[in-house]
């Protein structure tokens, strides 16, 4: 189901009253049930595959748990399943036809004329999400960090949950199923704050996102070799925010959804495009899957150990302990190429993992230096270096394929090509539009808003002017005409 | 529930309230998004002969089948086809009795032997008249062709199929061609027919899709938005408000950057790359065919600054010069400074300051008759 539909709405009415007229046991079977209409409503078919990956660590988890910790070989062949079958999965369905592609060009390079057939496959929705859950939640009974849930109900609405399902956050079992098995008392708090986050999200999606996008997609059918740098600029800077408010508002969505039913779910975004380096920028964006990364992958790779359990916080500093740093470097790049692939099966993103390992590698390596040079390290300063870093990283990800991606970057990277600017200026204009309302914004909520509310009147008239424009723009622009760019991920 | 609690959740309902109230007053007013390229002095006129069309704009099945009953009325005529822009179903102050070229075309002697039919999209690009021209041949034996190639249009990229080729996705049309432009078209034009999307109108989602292929979603979004569309004015009214959101942020851009329609703008040469391929394919289509291709440059108001750069203007019109001289059958005009200033008119301002604008683009009704003065002469002695 798209969370900017009509249909979503009458879903989550239904939903979150009856979850707050029914009893405990009956209504976490209600989220079971509804979680899997949610889902349906896209391919039913698809449930299997999800039930799959989520009854395979149920078992595994219990299994691993029940063998005693001398018992070694057994409860890593009980892990070894678990990431057979979901890594299976996703390798299936996300990279299969990548892989057949690439070996099919390779045999024709060599000279053979064998092809194998390609098979295109629909990717199910939210398969790189529920996927990673499972793994982590398996991966946390067997590093003993938690205890495996004993019955299915719980564990089952811990993977399906419906409004993180599809893109996220990426939850850990044991922030989750701790509040779903509680019976929470109701709290106004829940409803004023879980619409204002489902405003929120909305606004930011249909009127920004959904109307960024068309402008977007004119840029990158053209010809890039036709493109300006200036062009390529702000390209990058449109994608970035497009990408940024489509994924961000299904954030909100998702946390007010959750907050409706007096649920947590982590927090995603921070303002990433204020961040000060790339360090900050992934404590800032898709934090739950900087945070996923960091645990289930960078951390292991390095070869430190794992003592806690955490959606939050993303990619750390001085987490890996005394490891030597030529592991920190192996382990950063090999994360990262990891990282882009995560999100699709193409070179382009490849590309896109090492370009922000090279960059968080060159951050690393003028550490010292920056320290002995105060003037180095001011925000404004680093925030100008890294905002433009951090969008052009955003073209491999949006460019068709990587010689688009390095015609692109070439252009940047040659003065004559300043001189020319083919793309619409409307593009220059909202591109300066946006960027300019994202610090308002920033500054609006992070200074002037505060000290707002200790005026409750002043404070009541901009809240309700606030909202009237949020709930306008909303009603004018619902309409599922695109769904979230993360779905395809 | 404290007092906090309180505030917070007045807040929202008064909001939701004054939304209410928006909606029904501020934004209740009706737009007509078609005309609104064109200003209010300007007015669409789609030709007709014995109340059968001879002039499309927007492609739908209904309107095609009467096109071709009317020319297989008419005796199954070699024909002229004319591809065109909003200039072509034009008229600046128009006034009952009055006609456009494509129409005044059919009167003219020297072309009895053919029936002029006519297909025109606002802002077209020379990509939709590629498609255009290979589609509507499948359909009638056309003779010459007739294009004008507007720098503004050159501009333009999209296909807007779901708008302007409507009765293409209904006829399961697929280019025979394999060019990288045809396998383009072809992309986007097999994607809406396996999705079935005929919808006209984009704007509202009433995506009739064939049943088998649609998601559980998409059935029931489509049946809630037709509930609420037969129910609720306000709901209906969405579109017009979304429209309005747009003209706003237009006017606004207009006022600040004081722009109006003499601005200078560049031709875009980079832009209109995948345009002058059309053209090329265009040509190319033509040729295999037998069928005269009639390039011009269409008439511009030049009794005042225009809003091309000189040089710019001029190169391009060589370019298209040179690309007929290059090419058998394919013959060209330039006829932008026929049409003195005062058949010229103005169009509604594009921004908050001003009252009117000078329209480059449409003309009175005595224009068309010096268009179709002109490009009679151009289709029988090649002048």
């Amino acid at each position: 189901m798209i969370f900017n539909s009509l249909t979503f709405l009458i879903f989550l009415i239904t939903v979150v009253t009856l979850f707050w007229v029914l009893p405990q046991r009956i209504r976490l079977w209600m989220l079971l049930i509804a979680s899997c209409v949610f889902y349906g409503f896209w391919r039913w078919e698809y449930l299997s595959v999800m039930f799959v990956s989520a009854i395979t660590d149920y078992y595994t988890s219990l299994a691993i748990y029940n063998t005693p910790v001398e018992n070694k070989k057994r409860r890593k062949s009980l892990l070894y399943i678990t990431l057979f079958v979901n890594l299976g999965l996703l390798m299936f369905f996300k990279y299969l036809y990548f892989f057949t592609d690439n070996t099919n060009t390779l045999l024709f390079q060599l000279g053979s004329h064998y092809q194998l057939p390609l098979l295109k496959l629909v990717l199910p929705f939210g398969i790189s999400f529920y996927t990673f859950e499972t793994i982590s939640y398996t991966v946390d009974v067997y590093r003993g960090l938690i205890v495996p849930e004993k019955k299915f109900l719980n564990y089952g609405l811990f993977v399906t949950f419906f409004p993180k399902l599809v893109a996220g956050p990426i939850q850990r079992a044991a922030e989750l199923m701790e509040q779903l098995k509680t019976r929470t008392k109701f709290d106004a708090d829940f409803i004023i704050i879980g619409v204002k986050r489902i405003l929120y999200g909305l606004f930011l999606k249909v009127l920004i996102a959904d109307n960024i996008s068309p402008m977007v997609d004119e840029g990158f059918l053209l010809n890039p070799s036709t493109l300006g740098a200036l062009d390529v600029w702000v390209l990058a800077f449109m994608f970035g925010f497009q990408i940024y408010f489509d994924f961000a508002a299904y954030s909100h969505i998702a946390l007010g959804t959750a907050k409706l039913m007096g649920i947590n779910i982590p927090e995603n975004f921070n303002f990433p495009y204020i961040s000060s380096s790339m360090k900050d920028f992934w404590k800032r964006w898709h934090i739950s899957l900087s945070s996923w990364i960091r645990d289930y992958l960078y951390l292991p790779l390095t070869g430190a150990k794992v003592i806690t359990t955490t959606g939050k916080g993303g990619i750390g500093d001085s987490l890996e302990g005394n490891v030597s740093q030529n592991k920190k470097n192996k382990a950063l790049f090999l994360t990262w190429i990891i990282m882009g692939f995560w999100h699709g099966a193409n070179w382009t993103f490849a590309f896109w993992g090492l370009y922000h390992a090279a960059l968080i590698f060159t951050e690393r390596l003028l550490k010292p230096f920056r320290k002995k040079v105060k003037f180095l390290e001011l925000p404004f300063l680093g925030w100008c270096i890294t905002l433009p870093l951090v969008m052009l990283s955003w073209i491999p990800f949006r460019a068709k394929n990587l010689t688009d991606t390095f015609i692109m970057f070439g252009k940047v990277l040659k003065p004559a090509a300043y001189k020319t600017i083919t793309i619409s200026t409307n593009n220059y204009l909202s591109a300066a539009s946006i960027m300019l309302l994202f610090i308002a914004t920033y500054f609006a909520t992070t200074y002037i808003e505060p000290k707002l509310e200790q005026k409750p009147v002043i404070a009541f008239g901009v809240n309700v002017i606030k909202f009237t424009v949020i709930i306008l723009a909303v009603f004018t622009f619902l309409r599922p005409i695109s769904q979230f760019i993360y779905f395809q991920f | 529930m404290d007092k906090l609690k309180k505030r917070k959740l007045l807040e929202l309902l008064a909001a939701a309230i004054c939304s209410i109230i928006c909606i029904k007053t501020i934004f209740a007013k009706k737009v007509n998004f078609d005309n609104f390229d064109l200003g209010n002095e300007t007015s669409s006129y789609l030709a007709t002969v014995n109340n059968k069309p001879i002039h499309l704009t927007r492609l739908i099945t209904e309107d095609c089948n009467a096109m071709q009953t009317g020319w297989a009325e008419r005796g199954k005529k070699n024909v002229v086809f004319i591809l065109g822009n909003s200039q072509t179903h034009s008229i600046n102050f128009y006034q009952q009795g009055q006609s456009t070229f494509p129409e005044i075309l059919t009167t003219k002697p020297e072309l009895k032997a053919f029936d002029v039919l006519t297909h025109s999209i606002p802002n077209a690009n020379l990509q939709q008249f590629y498609l255009s021209f290979e589609y509507f041949k499948t359909k009638y034996p056309i003779k010459k062709v007739i294009v004008p190639i507007c720098p503004d249009d050159l501009r333009e990229n999209n296909l807007n199929l779901t708008n302007f080729f409507k009765a293409l996705v209904d006829d399961k049309f697929i280019l025979n061609d394999k060019n990288e432009l045809a396998l383009d078209i072809n992309k986007s034009l097999t994607k809406l027919e396996n999705e079935g999307n005929t919808t006209i109108d984009t704007n509202k989602l009433h995506k009739k899709v064939a049943v088998s292929n649609q998601t559980t979603q998409e059935i029931v979004e489509q049946y809630l938005n037709e509930s609420l569309d037969k129910k609720f004015d306000f709901w209906r009214d969405r579109e017009n408000i979304r429209g309005d959101y747009f003209v706003f942020l237009y006017k606004l851009r207009n006022t600040l950057l004081r722009i109006n329609s003499q601005t200078p703008r560049s031709i875009g040469k980079d832009l209109a790359e995948k345009n002058i391929a059309a053209l090329a394919q265009l040509i190319e289509s033509a040729k295999k065919d037998n069928t005269e291709l009639y390039l011009y440059i269409p008439p511009l108001r030049v009794d005042i600054a225009t809003p091309y750069i000189a040089k710019e203007y001029t190169s391009y019109v060589e370019e298209i010069k040179n690309l007929a001289k290059e090419n058998s059958k394919v013959y060209f005009k330039q006829i932008d400074s026929i049409i003195p200033g005062n058949l010229w008119g103005y169009k509604a301002a594009t921004d908050y300051i001003t009252k009117k604008d000078y329209d480059f683009m449409h003309f009175k009704a005595l224009g068309h008759k010096i268009v179709a003065d002109s490009i009679t002469n151009f289709l029988t002695n090649n002048k």
